[in-house]
């Protein structure tokens, strides 16, 4: 190889280096965990997980003259917690959840959610 | 008869005819400002006054006809609250829905399945169902769910 085609190859080599975007910023990744009452995780933590079992998310239905808001949680190890919520102002919370959310919710022991908190941060980024 | 009491009867007989058409007059009056529908104008010619005659109606008995012909108006809630105008449930659909749910869930529980079938079956369904019963059948659900004690399809949202 001569060294002109050498150097042109170091160039190129360089510019595809420049043109790969930066991967940086805290990125952190969570896992679901599922309490007896509560369960908190990341979307991203959730889709990132080496099992196919691990899942959270919420819902929210619209029906004729209501709506009503659900979530679900599964660990690893497949134990579930789900609540539902008629609250409007649980509602409008789970709405707000998106793919880079943090979520964590409680239950009281006749499913209803208690608390429902979405997190969304950079951080949760996929 | 005599000639006097010919003409005394026939001032009677007019002076009825007058207060009857006053009456009548303030009851169409009144009718057209609420736009009553065909049904309430018809109940309008059939309001009676309980103790009076047509010849002694005064000022006094013309309200008080007036007054009746507004309350046998219905009431046009269409038109002054949007909200009315959205169709509910009939208590019969209401009950059915209730019955239908209250089934689907017990099915389920036996079962121990819940199914995307069951999901949008019970979707379906909540239109039409009572608050109580869409409370109770998202209850057995998710403490079911929670205890272990109904299975999720993969894939699929319960609700």
């Amino acid at each position: 190889m001569s060294h002109s085609r050498a150097f042109a190859a170091l160039a190129l080599g360089a510019g595809l280096l420049a043109a790969v975007p930066a991967l940086a910023g805290a990125h952190v990744v969570y896992s679901v965990i599922v309490g007896p009452d509560y369960a908190y995780g990341s979307l991203d933590g959730a889709r990132a997980s080496a099992n196919t079992t691990e899942q959270i998310g919420c819902l929210t239905t619209g029906y004729a003259g209501g709506a009503y808001g659900f979530c679900r949680a599964t660990s690893a190890a497949g134990v579930n917690l789900t609540c539902y919520t008629f609250d409007a102002s649980i509602i409008g919370a789970m709405r707000a959840l998106d793919s880079e959310s943090y979520v964590t919710f409680y239950a009281d022991k006749g499913g209803m959610c208690t608390m429902v908190s979405i997190d969304t941060s950079s951080v949760y980024k996929p | 008869m005599s000639r006097a009491r010919t003409i005394a009867l026939a001032a009677l007989g007019g002076a009825a005819l007058f207060a009857l058409g006053r009456a009548s007059i303030s009851a169409t009056a009144v009718a057209p400002a609420r736009e009553a529908p065909v049904a309430a104008r018809e109940r309008i010619v059939r309001v009676a006054v309980p103790g009076t005659s047509a010849a002694r109606l005064d000022d006094r008995d013309v309200a008080r006809i007036r007054d009746e012909v507004i309350a046998a108006i219905p009431p046009r809630a269409e038109a002054d609250d949007p909200s009315a105008a959205a169709p509910a449930a009939a208590p019969a659909d209401t009950a059915i829905a209730d019955g239908a749910s209250d089934h689907l869930v017990d099915e389920a529980l036996a079962a121990r399945r819940w199914t995307s079938a069951d999901r949008r079956a019970l979707g379906g369904r909540l239109g039409a169902m009572s608050q109580a019963a869409r409370e109770r059948a998202l209850a057995r659900i998710t403490t079911a769910i929670n205890r272990g004690e109904l299975a999720i399809e993969a894939g699929s949202s319960p609700l």
